[in-house]
């Protein structure tokens, strides 16, 4: 070969070398410079005011760039859609779940752990009011909580004589729903329908957290058999149903049902959301009501467990930028995002170092964050197994003891075969 | 020449093919993707579901609320066809007779009509609100001491499911009615002149003249209420969402707690495929009706 031809070679090997790194740096630029996605499927920005939830989501994108699209959806279908999504690959990159979801996620393949990226994301995970963990693993974080403290009609307690705090035990309870039906009042309202059990964690085990009671133990086994609490306020709710201390038709009732009554005045006692609290004080402004926290078993004195629902968030298997997922997350229990959201929709922040002002909220919700505030959150369903067939099941043998169709044995232990069916899987 | 006769032969099938595509899309495609679901351990919610056999339909059928829920279907089906046809019946003879006056008549058939015109979202509140325990039908039977303000209708298990297909008797009848007194404008009135002038009595001439000239009418409505009642869904739910306890839970409802509330979407697979063979067979049996009442 010529010398000529081979410089010209070798020329064109440089030249072809010095392109194709051209061309890399070019992709890696470019790479850079993509534009990030990521989808949000949840139920929030429907719930929050107009605009809100949008709005602190774009506070994310001014800091770092990556865009969030909202998938909107009502609570009923997120979880169908977030299951049907996971199973055919078109789930949402970043996910809104409820606590009792969590299971049945992770199961469907819906949920990513988050173990490691907290790690590799140097995340404080202190940020977080609570965990929920399945097999041993992160899965995700309550956002924003609401609590159901006992709402009191105050016009038919002062009519019947009673003072609304000095409604503390659950003797209280019960000589003031006694004063109030002889009134002709309704006392206590009850959604027990079983087509949705929220009326068995927002009013039976409201009254049973609230005294102390614990349904699993540390492994996360559910104990019904010989747990005493329980046993106690499976009388005490017997009793409230036997004298006609609940409103009646309470067996299909769901939680709208009470609520209205009690918006409407008929009720003296319910356990609303605490976004109810604001929606009474627009649309109900001559309802005179209070709030106080749940009635606990006589001589307890130990601080009172108090349920709650949740707006929690996690990331899907599928999505393919894990870590801008995780500091969005992460974002969202900063200090300002999480007060900005708790401020505006009316809860109470899931992040520990957020410290929303309520001076603009009403004064039975600030009584409520009081309330929140002296006890200790607790939903024993969270990251259960097919917590809402558990539910559903112990719900069921819970309507048959109050309603006197089985003795206390039968029904403890149909709670407990109910749970140790799905347990034993 | 020959593409010609291609041509030909293939236009009948391209002028079904729209339909065939979309009955298959829409029809076919989810009634055999269900059937597979109910072969495979949980399909839908996870995501390499496994093939398990017969398990599914063998936990439906040994699951008590089924059975709870067949027996219940049973009975809202039989008594809500029975009641139609009967309440057809007499409401379309009224709405059919020469004793009232033509204005008094349509007056009646549009009081008549009302209840099949609301959705099922408007029946469910209306009544909810007429039985709920302060409602109108507490009061009224309260002057007679049949309740009082805290009878329960919905919420006691032992009267709910009679309540609730009342409801749908209610909601139901119109349809029936104006089906049944479209056959009865049909039947010439020369056959019941020569029944009177035979001296046949009106019930004769019911028994023997109206019932046989409506049999194949009746016939399609009882089948067609059949299946229609038998996937009757929205005004349950919305009455009582199948409770209380299961009571007022017919397979409907069963299906679709057992897939959405539960998210069991092969067990429920597995009883809507059960509901598909009583739906099937019956529609067979209409379709035969159908061809008869044609080759009649």
């Amino acid at each position: 070969m010529k010398k000529s031809v081979k410089r010209m070679l070798a020329l064109l090997l440089v030249l072809a070398l010095a392109f194709s790194m051209t061309a890399c740096g070019k992709k890696e630029e470019e790479k850079k410079d993509e534009e990030i996605t990521l989808t949000f499927q949840q139920w929030f920005a429907d719930e929050c005011p107009e605009g809100l939830f949008q709005e602190i989501c774009d506070g994310f994108t001014k800091e770092t760039g990556v865009k969030i699209e909202l998938y909107n959806a009502p609570n009923a279908e997120t979880k169908t859609t977030l299951l049907s999504g996971a199973a055919n690959g078109t789930i949402a990159d970043i996910v809104g779940t409820d606590g009792k979801w969590v299971s049945d996620l992770v199961d469907g393949g819906a949920l990513t752990p988050l173990d490691d990226l907290f790690t590799a994301n140097k995340v404080d995970t202190s940020l977080f009011s609570d965990m929920w963990k399945y097999k041993g693993k992160t899965y995700a974080m309550p956002m924003v909580t609401f609590c159901y403290p006992l709402a009191v009609n105050k016009t038919i307690l002062a009519d019947c004589g009673i003072a609304p705090e000095d409604i503390k035990t659950r003797t209280d309870f019960l000589n003031a729903c006694e004063k109030i039906t002889a009134k002709g009042y309704l006392a206590y309202g009850w959604n027990a329908s079983t087509s949705n059990p929220a009326g068995l964690d927002h009013i039976f085990l409201n009254s049973f957290w609230a005294s102390g009671g614990k349904l699993r133990d540390d492994e996360g086994m559910f104990h019904f058999e010989g747990n005493e609490e329980f046993k106690k306020t499976l009388d005490f709710f017997k009793e409230l149903v036997s004298k006609g201390y609940i409103a009646p038709g309470y067996m299909t009732m769901i939680e709208p049902d009470v609520t209205a009554k009690f918006g409407s005045g008929d009720l003296a006692f319910c356990n609303p959301s605490i976004s109810m609290l604001s929606i009474w004080a627009t649309d109900s402004p001559d309802l005179n009501f209070t709030v106080i926290p749940m009635p606990v078993e006589d001589g307890y004195t130990e601080k009172s467990y108090i349920d709650y629902a949740c707006w929690g968030v996690g990331i899907s298997e599928n999505c393919k930028h894990k870590d801008e997922a995780m500091k969005f997350i992460e974002y969202m229990f900063s200090a300002e995002a999480n007060a900005k959201l708790a401020q505006g929709k009316g809860c109470f922040p899931g992040s520990t170092v957020s410290n929303p002002d309520y001076s603009q909220q009403s004064e039975n919700f600030q009584k409520a964050f009081e309330i929140w505030k002296a006890g200790i959150a607790r939903a024993e369903w969270n990251a259960a197994i097919e917590a809402s067939t558990l539910r559903t099941g112990v719900l069921e043998n819970v309507l048959k003891y109050v309603n006197g169709e089985v003795d206390m044995d039968t029904a403890l232990a149909g709670c407990q075969k109910v749970c140790d069916d799905v347990y034993k899987k | 020449m020959k593409n010609n006769k291609l041509k030909r032969n293939a236009m009948p099938y391209l002028y079904i093919a729209p339909t065939v595509i979309l009955m298959a899309g829409l029809l076919i495609t989810p009634i055999v993707q269900v059937i597979r679901y109910s072969f495979y351990d949980n399909a839908f919610v996870k995501k390499n579901p496994l093939p398990v056999g017969w398990l599914n339909y063998q936990k439906v059928l040994t699951d008590p609320v089924f059975w709870q829920s067949v027996r219940e279907t049973i009975f809202f089906v039989i008594v809500s066809i029975v009641g139609h046809i009967v309440m057809a019946l007499i409401f379309a003879h009224l709405l059919n007779t020469t004793m009232f006056k033509q204005r008094t008549k349509t007056v009646a058939r549009i009081i008549y009509i009302l209840p099949w015109i609301f959705t099922a979202t408007v029946i469910s509140v209306m009544w909810k609100l007429f039985f709920q325990p302060a409602g109108v039908m507490n009061y009224l039977l309260g002057f007679v001491g049949l309740a009082t303000k805290n009878t329960e209708w919905f919420s006691n298990k032992d009267i709910a499911l009679y309540v609730v297909t009342y409801i749908n008797l209610w909601s139901g009848y119109p349809f029936y009615m104006i089906s049944v007194l479209a056959g009865l404008q049909g039947i010439s009135p020369d056959l019941y002149e020569s029944a009177a002038i035979d001296g046949a009595t009106s019930f004769k001439s019911f028994r023997f003249i109206t019932l046989p000239q409506l049999k194949p009418i009746l016939l399609s409505l009882v089948m067609l209420d059949f299946v229609w009642t038998l996937k009757t869904f929205a005004i349950v739910w919305t009455l009582t969402a199948g409770g209380p306890m299961h009571a007022t839970e017919i397979i409907s409802l069963y299906i679709y707690r057992t897939a959405f509330m539960e998210n069991h979407f092969s067990l429920a697979s597995a009883a809507a495929v059960f509901l598909l063979i009583v739906c099937g067979i019956v529609a067979v049996f209409y379709t035969r009706q159908q061809f008869k009442i044609q080759e009649d």
